[in-house]
């Protein structure tokens, strides 16, 4: 809302520059966006309190500011009207309408201009001078907060109705060029022939008043702030009026305005007819709220007197009933502007500090503050965290829905399991159309953006969410999954002059999975799975034989692998091979297992190279695992070689180190021979343990041709 | 000459032999070390003169064979002497080829330390997950435990329970995506907080919520449709205004510093009375200081509590929410934090490795 400082000046004495004026008006609530200074003065841009209805004039912006500092207030000039009994002119047909009052005026003299400040409110508040019969409504409008809608009495058809309107209805509202259909329900304001306003909301062509009019039927009423929001948001019109009216408007001014009214049209040689005539009269509540003087204090770790608080609730138009009130107590009546947001003692606390100051009262913290402790699952996910970071990966926001365009980055067949997902009903942008299921698509759009870039390493990781159709979840329509996840794509290590690039493979993603095990003293079990079922539909979109799944006894937790080929050229990126885990946060808390600390032994352990030509049926660490059983000597089995070539047939050759230990459990030292014998045996177990059980051929390398 | 020379002298020829061999030794060694340039020639040198089978140890041993004590005594001085000088001049020579040699290696080795350095470049946490992890932080140390709760929500904890009727202007404030079965995206994390006074009825009640938040806006260079928020809440009896503004400016000295201040300005959110708005700024000596605003706060509404089943007139609380993103703004001097959410990495490794000032 904007106001002109010379008008507001009009409403309360000012005797600060606007330089100290705005500071005071922020401290109290009313935030100025901007101060614009022209020939017409000086206008404030405000941003009011939402639910502050009487804020939106310049006699409750007026009266907030003296809620602070006393400063004196100036009222609207008006001249009296008698209340008729009855109101022949307008029926009520609707309980929407809480009040509504209506008066008469007619031409008895000559024509004379508004005063000049009339037209100066309108305009500093953004508003248009119209007519004289119109400006008058729109500066009680804008001056007081009670809107108010003038009609052309010759142009009205019979009585006027306030009703809701029936199914077709249509209107010709101001500022439109062709009539429209309201929605059925709309209240309206309407004579015999047409509908002369939404009520609240906006007026309509017909009987509006001209330069020419000599009659003028001028409405004051209180309308139901839900029945007014409710049409304005289906019309799309927020007005002045619908603003004021959906925050609640004064029942307590409906007579009032129309004495100002007729104090305006008076000077415009306008003469009220007869009495008004009050067609609906609300008798809204007058709520009277009890206020703990001792409370307060506590409160606001304040020290005021009941006389001192009286004095500041009486600047809000707050009155002390000082009959039933005492030193400790005191019993406060709620005015009519007011009635819509205070209901009960803490809103006459908020009052206070308002008029007070937050910024007076003191510091404390809460009594008996003690520290949490920190949970372990927190301290598990900083230390993967911490490891990810040491490796050069960064932590990335992904929003938690995404678009057909990001879904594309995918190339899913129709048939996809990742085709199935939670969709938002009224999206404002397409790309926010569906609840993610999965987070590589946008993993794989990190990857292309920094591509584009020219900074095709990438490693990113986030803990996020998905979210996947479940009508017997909780909610009744998804799960919500809480996930990890990482990519790695282009080289392990940043480039450095003298060194060879090492381009990110699986098992390098592999690895950081085997740490990220350790460090939540998990043992993950990773299985090669060719075939994935929907448990974990990612995997789908990784390279069939270089994906594996992660698992935590016997049960899925994650996916590691590749990305397809097929998902990448549909991304479009080229030049990388992105490697993608997911993983699922239900990790973090789950129980780690108990680990024992093995000190180091000053026996240093003897090393023998192993190299077997294994076949693709034969999994490399059932083959670690036959080593590991077959001598109790052998205290570890590590890879240092894996190649595969003609000289192989075109098998992977593997290269094992074993390391025994030099001594026996009888304390003897190994010799040389024994361990060279030792490890012949080894190769000889798992060439005859894999024929029994596979009918896999493994060979020593060294004993091929 | 030596006086004991002279000595043998005066007792025969012996003695003179033994000196011209001694003479000869000398003169052979030092004609040889002078054409040594390298530490094995040195070393078969030394071999050849003081090792075990060296000229000098032979001629040592031939002491023995002298019958005249004075003789041998004289001997033994003369031949000690021969020994010294070798063992001294091949020391010598040892230490002057090893300088040459090292001198040498230096040379050979000097690399061009204007040629960048090879690194290892770590990664970084987001940094709105940096500022959320010292505020929890922060808080836990106050009592504050971390809850989280669903994204997907109803309208009764995203909006009626925390005081925002439907046809409230209030729900303006907040526009929602819309999902099947009645069902929204959480507007705020104050559904954690609506959710955790509706379980819990033990107090105190203090909990800290960061989550994504989602408004269906049209985004722009200042607005998102998905960001995050950060919130607490602190419900016990006899929670006071003042345990509030303790609470934040606990919070934003520990982050900023002890001469940063924070002032409370009033505020309308439909689940708070009073509302404040919270805005930070650094002291200044003169001038005017520069405000920031940095989130939300208020006192738990009346009628949220007994929305929820807790009695008013029996407890009291606070909740708030940090401007997280505001922060980081203001840490790293980013103009737009959107571009954090873009996963750009060059935005992230210039926040994370920022460079020094020219």
């Amino acid at each position: 809302m904007k106001i002109g400082l010379e008008v507001l000046q009009r409403h309360i004495d000012i005797p600060l520059p606007v330089e100290e004026l705005v500071p005071l008006m922020e401290d109290i609530g009313l935030e100025v966006k901007r101060v614009d200074r022209s020939d017409k003065g000086i206008i404030l841009t405000l941003e009011l309190l939402a639910n502050r209805g009487d804020h939106y004039s310049y006699a409750g912006i007026a009266q907030e500011i003296h809620g602070r500092t006393a400063w004196d207030l100036h009222g609207l000039e008006r001249d009296a009207l008698t209340v008729g009994n009855g109101s022949p002119l307008v029926e009520i047909k609707t309980e929407k309408c809480n009040s509504y009052a209506l008066a008469e005026f007619a031409l008895s003299g000559e024509r004379a201009a508004l005063p000049d400040y009339v037209a100066q409110t309108i305009q500093s508040s953004g508003g248009n001078v119209v007519n004289p019969a119109v400006d008058v409504t729109n500066y009680i409008g804008f001056a007081m907060g009670q809107p108010m809608h003038a009609f052309d009495a010759d142009l009205v058809s019979g009585k006027i109705t306030v009703r809701e309107t029936v199914e077709g209805e249509t209107a010709l509202l101001l500022f439109e060029d062709k009539p429209r259909v309201l929605p059925t329900g709309t209240m309206v304001i309407a004579d015999e022939k047409n509908i002369l306003a939404v009520a609240g909301v906006m007026g309509a062509q017909a009987a509006m008043p001209t330069a020419e009019t000599k009659r003028i039927y001028v409405e004051s009423a209180a309308f139901d702030p839900v029945s007014v929001r409710k049409a304005s948001k289906a019309l799309g019109i927020q007005s002045h009026s619908s603003m004021r009216f959906e925050r609640g408007c004064d029942p307590g001014q409906v007579l009032n305005a129309l004495e100002i009214a007729n104090h305006l049209y008076s000077l415009i040689g306008y003469k009220a007819q007869g009495s008004v005539q009050m067609a609906a009269s609300w008798e809204y509540p007058k709520p009277e709220v009890k206020l703990s003087v001792p409370g307060f204090n506590i409160y606001y770790g304040a020290n005021y007197s009941a006389d001192e608080l009286s004095e500041r609730l009486a600047r809000y138009g707050l009155r002390v009933n000082e009959q039933t009130s005492t030193a400790e107590t005191l019993m406060v009546s709620v005015p009519s502007h007011r009635i819509w947001d205070i209901k009960e003692e803490k809103d006459l606390y908020e009052e206070l500090g308002r008029s007070i100051g937050y910024n007076e009262f003191p510091y404390t913290l809460p009594e008996g503050t003690r520290a949490a402790k920190l949970p372990e699952w927190r301290q598990r996910k900083s230390r993967v965290e911490d490891h990810l970071v040491s490796l050069g990966f960064y932590e990335v926001f992904t929003d938690g829905f995404y678009g057909e365009r990001t879904l594309g980055m995918l190339g899913l067949s129709e048939n996809s399991p990742l085709r199935t997902h939670v969709k938002t009903a009224n999206a404002e942008d397409r790309d926010y159309s569906y609840m993610k299921n999965n987070n590589l698509a946008q993993a794989l759009g990190i990857v292309a953006t920094n591509v584009n870039l020219r900074r095709p390493d990438v490693k990113a990781f986030e803990w996020t969410r998905t979210f996947h159709p479940n009508s017997e979840s909780e909610n009744g329509l998804c799960d919500e999954k809480l996930v990890f996840w990482m990519i790695a794509s282009g080289n392990e290590q940043d480039k450095n002059w003298g060194r060879k690039d090492t381009p990110v493979d699986v098992f390098y993603m592999k690895g950081i999975v085997e740490q990220i095990s350790e460090m939540l003293d998990l043992k993950f079990e990773l299985r090669q799975l060719p075939d994935y079922g929907t448990a974990a539909p990612v995997g789908t979109c990784l390279h069939p034989g270089r994906r594996a799944g992660i698992f935590m006894n016997d049960q899925l937790v994650g996916v590691v692998g590749e990305v397809d080929p097929r998902v990448l050229k549909a991304s479009g990126i080229k030049h990388s091979r992105p490697c993608f885990v997911e993983l699922s946060q239900d990790v973090l808390h789950m129980d780690g297992q108990p680990r024992k600390y093995v000190p180091p032994t000053n026996i240093l352990p003897i090393i023998r190279d192993l190299c077997l030509v294994i076949p693709a049926n034969v999994a490399v660490q059932d083959v670690m695992d036959v080593i590991k059983d077959t001598s109790p000597l052998v205290q570890a089995v590590n890879v240092t070689d894996s190649f595969n070539s003609e000289a192989t047939g075109h098998q992977n050759a593997i290269t094992f180190s074993l390391e025994f230990s030099s001594r026996t459990d009888l304390g003897e030292n190994l010799t040389a021979d024994q361990v060279t014998g030792e490890t012949e045996k080894i190769a000889q177990d798992v060439i005859d343990t894999f024929k029994e059980r596979q009918q896999a051929t493994i060979l020593l390398r060294n004993a091929m041709p | 000459m030596y006086k004991a020379d002279l000595m043998i002298e005066n007792k025969g020829v012996c003695m003179a032999e033994l000196s011209e061999k001694v003479q000869g030794i000398k003169a052979e060694f030092q004609d040889k070390i002078d054409q040594v340039s390298d530490l094995k020639t040195l070393e078969e040198l030394r071999v050849a003169y003081v090792g075990k089978k060296g000229q000098v140890k032979v001629l040592m041993g031939t002491l023995r064979d002298i019958k005249d004590p004075d003789v041998k005594r004289a001997a033994a001085v003369e031949f000690n002497k021969l020994r010294e000088y070798v063992e001294g001049n091949l020391d010598e020579n040892r230490r002057r080829i090893e300088n040459v040699e090292y001198d040498r290696q230096i040379e050979a080795e000097t690399v061009d330390m204007t040629m960048p350095g090879r690194t290892h470049e770590t990664g970084a946490r987001h940094p709105l997950s940096d500022i959320e992890t010292e505020c929890m932080e922060i808080l836990r140390m106050l009592g504050f435990e971390y809850v989280d709760g669903p994204e997907i929500e109803t309208p009764a904890h995203n909006f009626d329970v925390l005081n925002i009727p439907e046809y409230h202007p209030a729900r303006d404030m907040q526009d929602t995506f819309w999902l099947e079965n009645d069902l929204l995206l959480r507007s705020h994390t104050t559904t954690v907080q609506a959710r955790v006074l509706e379980s819990r009825h033990d107090l105190p009640i203090k909990i800290v919520s960061p989550g994504k938040v989602y408004r269906n806006e049209a985004v722009d260079a200042t607005h998102l449709a998905c960001f995050h928020q950060f919130e607490g809440l602190c419900v016990d009896k006899g929670i006071r205004f003042t345990d509030l503004k303790g609470t934040i400016e606990h919070v934003i000295r520990s982050i900023f510093g002890s001469n940063w201040q924070v002032r409370f300005k009033p505020k309308f959110y439909p689940y708070t009375e009073p509302s404040v708005g919270m805005d930070i700024s650094e002291k200044v000596t003169s001038g005017e200081p520069k405000w920031i605003t940095i989130g939300g706060a208020g006192m738990v509404h009346p009628q949220v509590f007994r929305n929820l089943g807790h009695d008013p007139e029996q407890v009291s609380g606070f909740a708030f929410g940090m401007g997280i993103s505001r922060m980081v703004s203001m840490r790293h001097g980013l103009d737009h934090i959107k571009t954090l959410y873009e996963g750009d990495l060059r935005v992230h490794q210039a926040v994370a490795h920022k460079r020094f000032e020219m």
